[in-house]
């Protein structure tokens, strides 16, 4: 006789309400209770967007604005139809703030300076995601950016010192593991501006300013780019890899590689 | 003539138990609520349920005995409660301190006569007995069946290990 244990285990919408009771880390766990287990959370959308692994509806440039926004409508001049473009969205997005959800995971266990966020909006951004995957970050910051009238970017910058000793910090770089899968944060945001400062000697600062990713990108995609510019955590034990924000100037500087 | 809320209705369980109860108990089931809007005559003709048993289904009226007054959840109520965790009243929490089998079976009750509130305490109650265990703390609890090769086991266990907590 089936137990009633796995006759509840078998209904993947039932299992799907079970397991959306857990914060992120036992969800994560539990995907290698079983194969049902790991199926209930591959195929439930709402456990994939709860873990990062996929966008909500409405995120990024994928979503048609044009369909939404009657003030696209309006002519532009083609130099300031880029800039507009994301006050647009993020005007948008701003709208839906309360829907998106918290990563309770991070959230819980580490702890975000807040002084220089705005508003309610570090409700909706997951990006002490970063503080998370490196344990030995020091700094991590998140700004919306108002340089001119309304524009709005967010900024990231990232701030580690991971040591190869370090146990814990080495299990983020596993094969594979499933932080590279996640999205940097869930909407809203329409770009991801990263600037980094990678400090290899306390004498030697070179600046990544305002390195412009799309708003789906993945945790992976972003720490391959880190890593990718001199100076990273590659120098030795100990190495630093700093990052600072700095605001400065950085709406002047035009992305180029899109 | 009685009032709507003194009125009774016949339920018959699984096992072929017939158990009468006040109709406001009763309705808190979507399934029953809806089974007595078709059939037009509550109290007299027994409704069949078919998929419980008699002692689950005295315990599912136990809990829509002490919920009957409860207000009916909105959609939005609903979207909220997904959010919350663990919080279960008191109350509730008492109710869900049977054996495990039986704790299933109220789940499947729930489901299948569609119960949402009554649902969520039980998804709510598993979530705990879920939470901080390890995969195989977690298979030993629910009897559940490694179906895994140590090679996929091992592998995703590597992939979400910087997830722990340390």
């Amino acid at each position: 006789m089936v137990s009633a244990a796995e006759r509840v285990h078998g209904l993947p919408e039932v299992l799907e309400m079970i397991l959306d009771n857990l914060p992120t880390n036992d969800l994560l766990r539990v995907e290698s209770v079983s194969q049902n287990f790991r199926n209930g959370i591959k195929a439930s959308k709402h456990l994939q967007e709860k873990l990062f692994f996929r966008p909500e509806k409405l995120c990024g440039v994928e979503f048609p604005y044009e369909t939404v926004l009657p003030w696209k409508q309006e002519p532009e001049e083609p130099a300031l139809a880029k800039s507009k473009w994301i006050v647009h969205q993020i005007k948008f997005h701003l709208k839906r703030l309360h829907q998106v959800p918290l990563n309770t995971f991070f959230w819980d266990r580490f702890e975000l300076r807040c002084s220089r966020f705005v508003g309610g909006i570090t409700n909706c951004l997951p990006i002490n995601i970063l503080k998370a995957l490196h344990p030995a970050m020091a700094e991590l910051s998140l700004h919306r950016n108002e340089p001119t009238d309304s524009e709005a970017i967010l900024t990231v910058s990232l701030y580690e010192h991971l040591s190869p000793s370090n146990k814990m910090a080495m299990t983020l770089y596993a094969p594979n593991p499933s932080w590279r899968r996640m999205l940097l944060k869930q909407c809203p945001c329409t770009e991801i501006v990263l600037c980094l400062k990678v400090r290899r000697r306390r004498d030697s600062v070179q600046d990544l300013m305002g390195k412009r990713f799309p708003a789906n990108t993945l945790m992976g995609e972003i720490m391959d780019y880190c890593a990718s510019q001199p100076g990273d955590m590659s120098g030795g034990a100990g190495v630093l890899v700093g990052g600072e924000v700095n605001l400065e100037g950085e709406d002047e500087e035009e992305v180029g590689e899109e | 003539m009685a009032s709507e809320g003194e009125q009774t209705v016949k339920l018959v369980s699984s096992d072929n138990v017939e158990i009468v109860t006040e109709r406001k108990v009763a309705e808190r089931s979507m399934l029953i609520k809806n089974m007595i809007e078709d059939l037009g005559a509550p109290g007299e003709e027994p409704i069949p349920i078919m998929n419980v048993s008699e002692a689950v289904l005295r315990k599912v009226l136990e809990w829509c005995t002490h919920h009957k007054n409860d207000p009916a959840p909105s959609q939005d109520d609903d979207a909220d409660s997904r959010k919350k965790t663990t919080d279960i009243e008191d109350w509730d929490q008492k109710f869900m301190q049977v054996d495990q089998e039986m704790l299933f079976e109220i789940i499947l009750a729930a489901n299948y006569m569609d119960i949402k509130a009554l649902l969520d305490v039980g998804c709510k109650t598993v979530a705990n007995m879920i939470k901080g265990k390890s995969p195989e703390e977690i298979r030993k609890t629910f009897n559940i069946q490694n179906d895994f090769t140590p090679e996929e086991e091992d592998q995703i266990r590597r992939e979400n290990e910087w997830a722990e907590d340390r």
